[in-house]
Order: C-alpha cells, then structure tokens, then sequence
C-alpha cells in the first residue's frame, strides 16, 4: 500500500489552501488557537462561510451536499482548515445525525432535516450517557413511552456537549423495557431542545469551561415521526456512528497543526542557558510524538481506504489518537514553564498580558491541557476500547 | 497531635468545600492558623517563634494537600521566614517576623523572570544605589501568593552577584498585575522602575537556594496529601461505582492501578522522609535530596492524580467534584520552585559531577 500524496493531490491541496487564504477571521483563529471549547457564534459563522462554498459537510456524498471528494481528498481539505485554524465544526449534526440520517432516514427525515444540518441553522446534540450508564450504555434508562402518534420521553442525559447550543437533540432512548438493549430495547429518536419538558443543567469542567451538560427530560412529547430510522434499532444505530466516526475522532489533521506549532515553540523557548530544542529530552519527546502522529495517519489512511470497519481497528485508533492529544499538550505545557500553572480567563486571554506579556501560545494551554484529560475518558473510555479490543479481535 | 490538630482544621474549616465557597484563599483560615501557633512553627525561638522544623511543617503541608487548602503557607510562613530570620541584618527585620507569626502579614517570593526556568542565577533585575539606597529595576513573572502579599523578597543583581531585597508593595515605580493560577492561588507579575528597596542579603544565591530547597520538600509533602486524598476517593469510588451489573472493583484492571498509585505514594513518602533528614546537612546532600523529592512528587503526583481522574471517569472531570482537584493542585506544584526538568538537570549536577 502507498499512500504518498500524487502530484494531483498537492495540486488539489493548494488550492484549498489558496481559497482559505484570509478566509478565517483573525479574532476567530485566534478563539481557535487559545481555547478548548468553540463558541456558538464562531460555529455558525463558520459553518455558514463552509456552506456558501459547498464545504460545510465536505465528506458526504455529493447528493447529500459533500464536495464528491475522495477520502484522500477530504483528509488533505481537513489538514489544511486545521492549518488555517479554523474552527471545527459542530460534530453532532454534520459528523452524527446527518449521516445516520441519509444513510437510515425516511425520505420525510432527509427532506426535513438534512438542509438545516448543511447550512448549520440547526445545531444538534447527542443524548447518549446518562448517570448510571457510562462505560454501560446499553443500561440507560430514559424511556420513550409510545401514547398513539406520540412517543413521551422520560430522563436523564449526562456529558451532552453543546446541549446549551443545540436546537435539536439525538437520543438514545427505550422505546421496548422487556428486550434488552442490543436486540430492539432502544431507538433512536429527534426532539426538539426548546420543549417545555427538557432542562438543560451546565457541567463545568476542570478547565473551568463549560460544554458539557445535564439535560432531563419530563414528559417530552415528540410525534412517533421523530425516530429516525426504524424502531428498535437504536442500538445498532449507535455502533454505526462509532465506527463511522473512527477517522474523525483520531484528530490527525490538527494534531498536525498542533505538532508544528508544538516545533515552534520547541525553539522559541529557553530552557536554562539553552534552547529547548538542545535539550536531549525535548527532542526525544518531540521525535517519539512525530512517530506516533505519523504511524495514527497512516492507520487512518489505510482505513479511509481499505475501509475494514473492524471494531478493534476503530478502538486501536481511539487509545492511540487520545494519548497523543494528551502527550502533546503534556509537553506544549512543559514547555512554557511556570506559566504553565496560570489561569487565564476570557478577558486575559483577548489582553495577553499576564505573565510577562507570554507568547499567544502559552495563554490557555493549561486549561487545555487539563480539559484533554478527558480524551481518554469520552466517546468510550480507552479501558472500554481494550474490552473491545480483546473480545473482537481475539474473542477473550 | 499537630497532625491530629491539622486534620481537625481541615475537616471543619478548610477542606475542599470550603475552599470553594472562598473560591481561593481564605483569610479566616489563616487566622485560624495563627492561633494555632503554625505561622511561628519554623520562626527561631530567638526571635520568640516556636523553633520548629521541616518535619513538623510537612505534617501541615501533607494535610494541607490532603484537604485541598489553598493558602500561602510555603511562601509566608516557611520561605520568607527562614529568608527575614537568617538577614543579614536579622534584627532589623524582628517586628516583620513577629507580623508574620501573628498572620497580621504576608511576603511573596519574587524571583522568576520570563527567561529564568527556576534558575536562580539567571536573572537581569537589576539593583542600583540612589540617593536614599537602592533601587530595583526588572520584571518578576508568576509570583507566588503576590496578588496578597504585602511585601515581596526579590532577586536582582548587585555588582553583579544575586542579592535579596524587601520590597513594599506600595513602593513608588512597583507595578502589579494581579491574576490566580490553575489552584486558584493568587499570584501576580511585576515590574520594578527604579523601585526603593532594602537590601536583605548581599551575596543570596545560597539563603535562596536554601530555603527553596524547604519549600520543595514541603511541596512534595503537600503532593503526597494531594495523592493520598486523590487515591482514597478512587479506591472508595471504584467500590462502589456499578456498571454492567458489578462493582468497577470487580475489574482486576482498575485494582492493578489503585495498586500502583499505592506504590507511587510510598515511594514518595521515603524521598520525602529522606529529604527532611538530610534538610540540615551539607548544601549538597541537602539540594539533591531535596530536588529527588520533588521530582518523585511531581512524577508520582501526575500519575495518581491523573488515574483518579480517570477511573472516575466524567465525574472526575468536573469543577464540582473534589478528584480533579487534586490534579490541578499537583500539576502547579510541579511548575512552582522548579519542573522535572530543571530539577533532573539540578540532582545531575548536583550528584554527578564533581564540584
């Protein structure tokens, strides 16, 4: 297999990158640059700046509204909005809902909700975890209770990202109590975010930022429409989107960026009488992190290609993607010494003048840093990954 | 009985809630601490202190990071302590000592400088004689406990060698930039133009890296709490956390890791032991001890902090639940009186190289 990048595809690759030139606003790819969690506002503008050119959802099919890329193709776009610093656009309709729904919808669905997804009018969340059901998610107990044309949903949701931005939710739910979840208990079901009956709770993270929520639900009452797909499948719809979302979740395309901006600092910073990058540590680290990056890409690239879609693949890719976010942040961090231990908020974050008027990339990087720590827990924690690891692909 | 005292304090004044609610220091813990005599625990008897050692204060810092406490202890009470009472004028600086015993005030260390990496040597403040005495001009990043402090000690050159310098916070040409850090202490930046200041030590390179040296033990004593804390909330939780119908305790996976943080901390606790015997022997044995403390604190630290997070899960990653503290307050420790790799190149030097 060789996966080196054809003439064709550097010719492709610049003219991405003449287009995005000056595309980006500069306070917008500075947000990027500094901090974690992405603003409503920037998402949408963003997203609606993509859309005009026909990019919002680049990856899906042309008939859908993607840009009839190949994989390849869209990976090198993505290399180059992270280069760009633009921000990354909400996950939940343009990565989750909106494939589910072209690939298992009604024809009624794609109609009413494909559009909104495109154009980012509507923004989703996904209702998956709940208090008692993490690493267990096939134990979760919101019900969905079928009352003639109506569905009337009941409980609780945990760790919902970006609920607080969301016009629509997703959510896993269980429409039959007897069967158990992998055979028909649940379904997979819209609502709207601005029912009277849900209540969204904000989850401060260590960071101290805020993009995970509480939402509850009580007595919601949605039209039986609103399944997506066919009752009782929630569970496989669930599966698919996880091993749909394997490429995305591994972040090569801005762990690219970061490595490079992770160089530059490399040599802008002293350490003692030195340079960083004479100290036999740092390049060590540096060299290792590179290798890693390099050896997830091309993981990546031989699935984008090969397409196995095998379980333990998708979970290989998650240990792999999650501990080479926090390594690089781990070292980012080391790297600005002392000021790796001040807290910036909003405002000092726009000023940048706190400890000795640091370099823009030291301002944020600790909270960033701590926020990461998370990578290893969501989307299935990587103790989880090693179950499926173990079970799929050895049948331990 | 000053553990048992400390761990009373913690459980009904200061623990994590509290903290909380104060969103950062609190002032009515440390009068609280004044009344029991810590803040005059390492003050020389001669100067009318209790006389104590590192031994006694690492049993406070232990508990402080234990319950979470976020005050200016090392900075005040240990650092600018052993600094004021070893001067070299000591006497002039009695009725600052006693304030500081009677927590009436507080003095930040200054020494950091955006290109210094904890080296003390690498500095450029620089101090000049005027008419009056001397005036200090320079910059100072991340000052510990500074956005509080009353006075500041401070680093700059005299003739070219490092003197020490108190510094009031209200002197002409001071300028403070308040902020707080990850923990939610209050430290500041500052910068100096031609700022009057009183010279404490002329020839200061080895009374700092002394009394540094003191306050990198009793960070590793305070990391150590931060563990034991971190790691006792985790092997509980993991008793009790259900998911697919058994205990997490019931995955040899997740006990293996308790285990390990287990290992971790002992090892801590013989580097710290180690270090408070061999506080008040010979600069070397003393530095480098101090520094393989630190560096198992802050390896250790990040290790058992970082898996209580984990084994949390999201839980453990938010603001309102105390386990994530933990890691923050371990993550500051290890970027305040030297980083793993100032403090490796430090113990190197120290131990491998004849000098």
């Amino acid at each position: 297999m060789n996966l080196q990048f054809s003439d064709e595809d550097e010719r492709f690759r610049n003219t991405i990158r003449e287009a995005l030139q000056g595309l980006v606003p500069p306070d917008m790819a500075r947000r990027t640059r500094q901090s974690v969690h992405p603003t409503k506002a920037d998402l949408k503008a963003w997203n609606r700046i993509m859309y005009e050119r026909g990019w919002a959802a680049a990856h899906w099919p042309k008939e859908y509204g993607g840009a009839g890329w190949s994989p390849l193709h869209v990976h090198i776009f993505e290399e180059e909005l992270a280069a760009a610093d633009a921000p990354f656009l909400s996950y939940f309709g343009l990565r989750l809902v909106g494939p589910l729904i072209f690939t298992f919808g009604t024809q009624q669905q794609k109609e009413q909700y494909i559009p909104d997804i495109l154009t980012g009018d509507i923004f989703w969340c996904q209702g998956f975890s709940e208090p008692s059901s993490g690493s267990d998610l096939a134990s979760l107990r919101t019900t969905a209770v079928r009352e003639g044309d109506t569905y009337v949903i009941n409980g609780q949701k945990i760790w919902t990202t970006e609920a607080h931005y969301a016009d629509k939710m997703f959510c896993l739910a269980r429409t039959n109590t007897e069967l158990p979840a992998q055979r028909g208990g649940l379904s997979f079901l819209a609502m709207p975010m601005d029912d009277p009956g849900i209540r969204v709770r904000p989850i401060i993270t260590i960071d101290e930022g805020h993009s995970v929520n509480e939402v509850f639900f009580e007595n919601v009452r949605i039209p039986a429409s609103n399944i997506i797909g066919e009752e009782g499948r929630g569970w496989d719809y669930a599966k698919f989107l996880l091993g749909n979302e394997r490429v995305t979740n591994a972040h090569v395309p801005r762990a690219k960026r970061d490595l490079a901006l992770l160089k530059k600092m490399a040599e802008a910073e002293l350490f003692s009488a030195r340079g960083a990058l004479d100290e036999d540590d740092i390049r060590r680290r540096i060299a290792q992190i590179e290798i890693d990056l390099d050896g997830l890409e091309w993981s990546v690239l031989r699935e984008v290609i090969s397409g196995s879609r095998s379980p333990a693949i998708a979970s290989a890719l998650k240990i792999v993607a999650s501990q080479l976010q926090q390594n690089m942040t781990d070292l980012a961090v080391d790297l600005i010494g002392a000021r790796g231990r001040v807290y910036y908020d909003e405002a000092d974050l726009e000023r940048n003048d706190l400890a000795g008027s640091a370099p823009e990339y030291a301002s944020g990087l600790a909270a960033r840093q701590l926020f990461l720590r998370a990578t290893t827990i969501y989307a299935g924690s990587n103790e989880i990954q090693r179950n499926i690891i173990a079970k799929q692909q050895f049948g331990l | 009985m000053l553990k048992e005292s400390a761990d009373r304090f913690i459980a009904n004044e200061a623990g994590f809630q509290h903290a909380r609610a104060s969103n950062g220091f609190a002032p009515a813990n440390w009068r609280t601490m004044a009344e029991l005599g810590w803040l005059q625990l390492l003050i020389p008897e001669a100067s009318g202190g209790l006389g104590g050692g590192a031994v006694d204060a690492a049993l406070l810092t232990e508990s402080f990071g234990r319950g979470l406490v976020v005050t200016p202890y090392i900075s005040t009470a240990a650092i600018a302590v052993d600094l004021l009472s070893r001067a070299d004028d000591a006497k002039a600086y009695a009725a600052l000592l006693e304030k500081l015993g009677a927590g009436e005030a507080f003095v930040a260390l200054a020494t950091e400088e955006p290109s210094s990496r904890y080296d003390l040597s690498r500095i450029t403040s620089i101090a000049k004689p005027n008419a009056g005495g001397f005036a200090l001009s320079g910059v100072k990043i991340v000052v510990q406990d500074g956005a509080i402090a009353d006075h500041f000690l401070v680093s700059a050159l005299l003739d070219g060698k490092i003197a020490l310098w108190l510094v009031n916070k209200d002197a002409a040409g001071l300028t403070l930039r308040p902020y707080r850090t990850l923990d939610h202490a209050p430290a500041c930046d500052l910068s100096f133009d031609d700022t009057p200041a009183t010279l404490v030590f002329a020839d200061a390179a080895e009374p700092l890296e002394r009394a540094i040296d003191q306050a990198r033990v009793l960070l590793a004593a305070e990391a150590l709490g931060c563990m034991e804390g971190a790691l006792t909330l985790t092997a509980e939780y993991i008793k009790t956390r259900k998911q697919f119908g058994r205990t997490l305790s019931s995955f040899q996976a997740l006990t293996h890791r308790i285990a390990d943080c287990y290992v971790k901390c002992e090892q801590l606790r013989s580097a710290l032991f180690r270090a408070l015997s061999l506080a008040d022997e010979n600069p070397r044995a003393r530095a480098a001890s101090a520094s393989a403390a630190l560096i198992t604190a802050i390896e250790a630290g990040e290790f058992v902090c970082g898996q209580a997070i984990q084994l949390h899960g999201g839980i453990g990653m938010t603001e309102e639940y105390s386990v994530g503290h933990y890691y923050k307050r371990v993550r500051a420790i290890g970027r305040t009186y030297g980083d793993l790799a100032f403090l490796r190149r430090r113990y190197i030097n120290l131990t491998q190289r004849d000098v």
